[in-house]
C-alpha cells in the first residue's frame, strides 16, 4: 500500500512541477510562438501526470473514465486554443523574437 | 492541510481581484476578472456549493468573460477606446474606495451579528422535498418553492435582450464578425459541439437530483452556439428572425403559462398539481434551457453589431 501511495505522490509532484515549468517558460519566454510551446506542452503531460496519480486513490472504474475524459478534452482544447493563437499571430505578423543580445521590445502578449 | 488550502485559494481570490481592479489595460482587468469567476467556483466548491460553483464557472467566468472581451474588442474595432491605458479621476477613485469598504464593513458586520433564524428553512425544505417533483433542495428551491422569483429572474433576461434588440437598429448587418477559416478549428467543432450539447442535456437532467439545471445547462448551450457563431456557422443567419423571437420567448412564455393555469384551476399561482410536479418542472426547464442559450447568443451578437455611423458605408458584403 504504501508503495503505491508513494508513487502516487511521485506523479502528483511531478505533474505540478510540470505546471511551475510551463508557468516559468510563459513568463521568461521571449515571443508568442515559444510561449505557446511552454505552455501546451507542460500542460498537458501535467495535467496527464496528475490524473494517473489520483486514478487509484478510492479506484472506480466510473471515475476512471471520468478523469480520462477529462485529460482528454483538456488536451484537445489547449491544443485547439494553442493552434489558434499561433495562427492568429502568424496572420497579424508577430515578429519572432530576436536571437541573443538583441532588444526584444517589440513582443506582443 | 485543508486549511492551507483554504488560505491558498482566499489569498488568490483576493490578489486576482487586486489585480483586476488595479490593472491599467483594460485587456488584462478582463482576463483577470474570468480567472477570479474560476478561483471563486472553488471557493464555492469548497464551501460546499456546488450549485452555486457551476453557476459561477459556466455564468460568471465563461459568458460574462465572453462578453466582456467581446466588448472590448467592439470598442477597439470601432476607436471608441483611443488608449488601452486609463487612470479613473481621483474624486471617483475615492468615492469607489469609500463605497467598497463601507459595503465590506457592513457585510461583515451582517455576517458577525447574524440573528438565530426563527425558521429552521433547510429543515422545512428537507420536510416538503418529497412532495416537490424533484429530489435535490436546490432545484426544488428554485423551481416549485420560490419559483415565483425565477419566474421574475427569467422575466428580466427577456427583459434585457429585448432592450439590447430594440438598440439594435438594423437586423441585417448584426454579424460584423467574420468567421474564422481555420481547418482544425472546423475539425475539432465536430467533436466539441456534440460533447458541449451532451452536456448541456446532462446539467438539465442532473438538476432534478443534484447539482445542475437550467441556468447551467442554457450556460452551455450558448457556449457551443457561440462556438459556433465564431467558427462562422451562424444560428442567427441560419434561422429566420421570427424563430428567434419564439425561441428567445419560450422559456418565459411555458414558465408563465404553467403558472397562471394553475390560477385556472382554482389553486394559487405557480401551485403545481400533485403528482405533477416532477414533469412539469422537466417541462419548464427544457423550454428555459434553449431560451437562456438563445439569449446568452443574442447579447453575444448584439454587442458585435457594427456602430451606428458605419452602417451608412454599405458593408454588407457577406
Amino acid at each position: 500500500m504504501t508503495a503505491l501511495v508513494i508513487l502516487q505522490s511521485l506523479l502528483l509532484i511531478s505533474g505540478a512541477l510540470m505546471f511551475v515549468v510551463g508557468s516559468i517558460g510563459l513568463l521568461r519566454f521571449p515571443d508568442t510562438y515559444t510561449r505557446i510551446h511552454a505552455l501546451t506542452k507542460a500542460d498537458n503531460v501535467g495535467l496527464g501526470l496528475i490524473i494517473i496519480g489520483l486514478i487509484p486513490a478510492n479506484f472506480s472504474l466510473l471515475v476512471t473514465l471520468k478523469l480520462l475524459l477529462i485529460w482528454l478534452l483538456v488536451m484537445l482544447a489547449s491544443a485547439l486554443s494553442g493552434h489558434l493563437v499561433a495562427w492568429e499571430a502568424r496572420a497579424k505578423q508577430v515578429p519572432l523574437a530576436p536571437s541573443e543580445g538583441e532588444s526584444n521590445d517589440e513582443l506582443t502578449d | 492541510m485543508n486549511l492551507l488550502i483554504d488560505l491558498t485559494l482566499l489569498t488568490g481570490i483576493l490578489a486576482i481581484a487586486a489585480t483586476s481592479l488595479l490593472s491599467r489595460s483594460l485587456f488584462q482587468s478582463v482576463i483577470f476578472f474570468i480567472l477570479l469567476g474560476l478561483t471563486l467556483a472553488l471557493g464555492w466548491i469548497r464551501l460546499g456549493a456546488p450549485d452555486i460553483a457551476l453557476a459561477e464557472a459556466a455564468i460568471g467566468a465563461g459568458i460574462t468573460g465572453v462578453l466582456l472581451l467581446d466588448t472590448l474588442g467592439h470598442l477597439k474595432k470601432t476607436g471608441k477606446l483611443d488608449k488601452d491605458e486609463h487612470r479613473p479621476s481621483y474624486p471617483r477613485l475615492l468615492l469607489a474606495i469609500l463605497s467598497s469598504v463601507t459595503l465590506v464593513v457592513l457585510l461583515l458586520w451582517a455576517v458577525f451579528h447574524q440573528p438565530t433564524p426563527a425558521i429552521q428553512l433547510h429543515l422545512l425544505v428537507e420536510e416538503a422535498l418529497p412532495d416537490s417533483g424533484v429530489s435535490h433542495q436546490i432545484t426544488a428551491v428554485l423551481l416549485n418553492f420560490r419559483s415565483y422569483d425565477t419566474l421574475l429572474e427569467v422575466g428580466v433576461l427577456v427583459l434585457a435582450v429585448l432592450v439590447g434588440l430594440a438598440l439594435q437598429t438594423d437586423q441585417h448587418q448584426q454579424d460584423s464578425l467574420p468567421g474564422l477559416p481555420n481547418p482544425l478549428l472546423h475539425a475539432c467543432l465536430t467533436l466539441l459541439v456534440p460533447a458541449m450539447l451532451i452536456t448541456s442535456m446532462y446539467l438539465l437532467w442532473a438538476g432534478s437530483d443534484r447539482p445542475g439545471g437550467a441556468f447551467q445547462a442554457g450556460a452551455m448551450l450558448a457556449a457551443a452556439f457561440i462556438l459556433l457563431h465564431l467558427s462562422g456557422i451562424k444560428l442567427s443567419a441560419q434561422l429566420s428572425h421570427r424563430m428567434m423571437q419564439f425561441g428567445l420567448l419560450l422559456g418565459f412564455t411555458v414558465f408563465l403559462v404553467v403558472a397562471t393555469s394553475s390560477v385556472i384551476g382554482g389553486r394559487p399561482l405557480l401551485a403545481y398539481p400533485d403528482g405533477g410536479a416532477g414533469l412539469l418542472i422537466l417541462l419548464i426547464e427544457l423550454a428555459l434551457t434553449l431560451s437562456i442559450g438563445l439569449i446568452l447568443l443574442s447579447l453575444f451578437t448584439i454587442a458585435n453589431s457594427p456602430p451606428l455611423s458605419s452602417r451608412s458605408g454599405g458593408s454588407n458584403g457577406h
